[in-house]
């Protein structure tokens, strides 16, 4: 049974990445970002090892760190199931994909560039 | 002679008019006292907002300093990542560590984006502290140190943008 509070910070934070509205940055460890709130932080990371559907499948984690830093909390695509259907573990692993993907997207910057990229190439700009 | 006095109190109705004069002096008496008494409220509001404005640029002024430190600080830890000075390294994290906890309890009513930048920086510099304690204790590969300052120049300019600010609220 997953943790309700938990169920629902992953789902608002995948949501509002999307959206674009949470600053994540990179951190000093390859693939891992991070983002800050006042007194919080949270990190997303992926492991390639072991996934859950095939090898090729890597997992997602969240980890929260509280005011001084610690790390406090491992969210595991386990701690936000809702059931134990097939649906149920294809839904958790999906936002927290999408939540390691658009974070990653953000903190690279790879929206911004490919919004650039677009404008200039709908503005017809002559290479 | 005293019966003369009291035929004319009488007659001119002196009492009435003694009594008349007397609730004036009463009222403006009255008003005289609540004015001042508004006006010793409003000296006293003032000396206290005085007393609150120097509290918040004297905390503004120990943030400036503590803000001013950390920045230092981060330049320093950038020579040592350069450096490869691995082992001083904890020290000087846990130093800048120290400065932005100092900066957050003493300005709990900061602003929500400049507690995020301190939050993240904290956050960051956490992780690096024990990333290089963990290298040390088991004699690890160095980390890339490019990758390292590359993090450590994004919290610097952060970190000197809530600088700026606070410096600028001061100026005002």
């Amino acid at each position: 049974m997953p943790y309700e509070k938990t169920v629902k910070l992953i789902n608002m934070l995948e949501k509002k990445t999307s959206e674009g509205r949470v600053e994540w940055q990179e951190t000093s460890d390859d693939g891992v970002f991070q983002a800050a709130f006042p007194g919080y932080a949270v990190r997303v990371l992926m492991h390639s090892a072991g996934g859950r559907f095939s090898d090729e499948d890597p997992d997602y984690f969240v980890q929260l760190y509280n005011e001084n830093g610690t790390l406090i909390e491992v969210i595991r695509q386990d701690d936000i199931r809702e059931g134990e259907e097939a649906d149920a573990y294809k839904k958790s692993y999906g936002v927290l994909k999408s939540l390691y993907e658009g974070a990653r997207r953000h903190a690279m910057g790879v929206d911004r560039a490919l919004d650039q990229i677009l404008e200039q190439l709908e503005n017809d700009v002559p290479f | 002679m005293l019966a003369d006095v009291l035929d004319v109190v009488t007659t001119y109705r002196l009492g009435d008019f003694a009594s008349i004069i007397g609730l004036l002096v009463a009222f403006i008496g009255f008003a005289v006292t609540l004015w001042n008494v508004v006006r010793s409220k409003r000296a006293a509001e003032k000396a206290e907002e005085a007393v609150t404005r120097v509290r918040e640029l004297l905390v503004q002024a120990d943030t400036i300093k503590e803000f001013s430190s950390a920045v230092g600080i981060m330049d320093e830890i950038r020579r040592l990542h350069r450096a490869a000075a691995w082992a001083m390294l904890p020290d000087r994290y846990s130093a800048l560590k120290r400065c932005l906890i100092a900066v957050r309890a003493q300005n709990p009513a900061m602003s929500e984006r400049h507690k995020i930048a301190t939050q993240a920086a904290i956050t960051q510099f956490t992780a690096m502290e024990r990333k290089i304690e963990d290298m040390l204790a088991n004699h690890a590969a160095a980390p890339n140190v490019a990758r390292l300052n590359k993090i450590v120049s994004g919290q610097l300019d952060s970190l000197a943008g809530v600088l700026a600010e606070i410096q600028d609220q001061i100026g005002r």
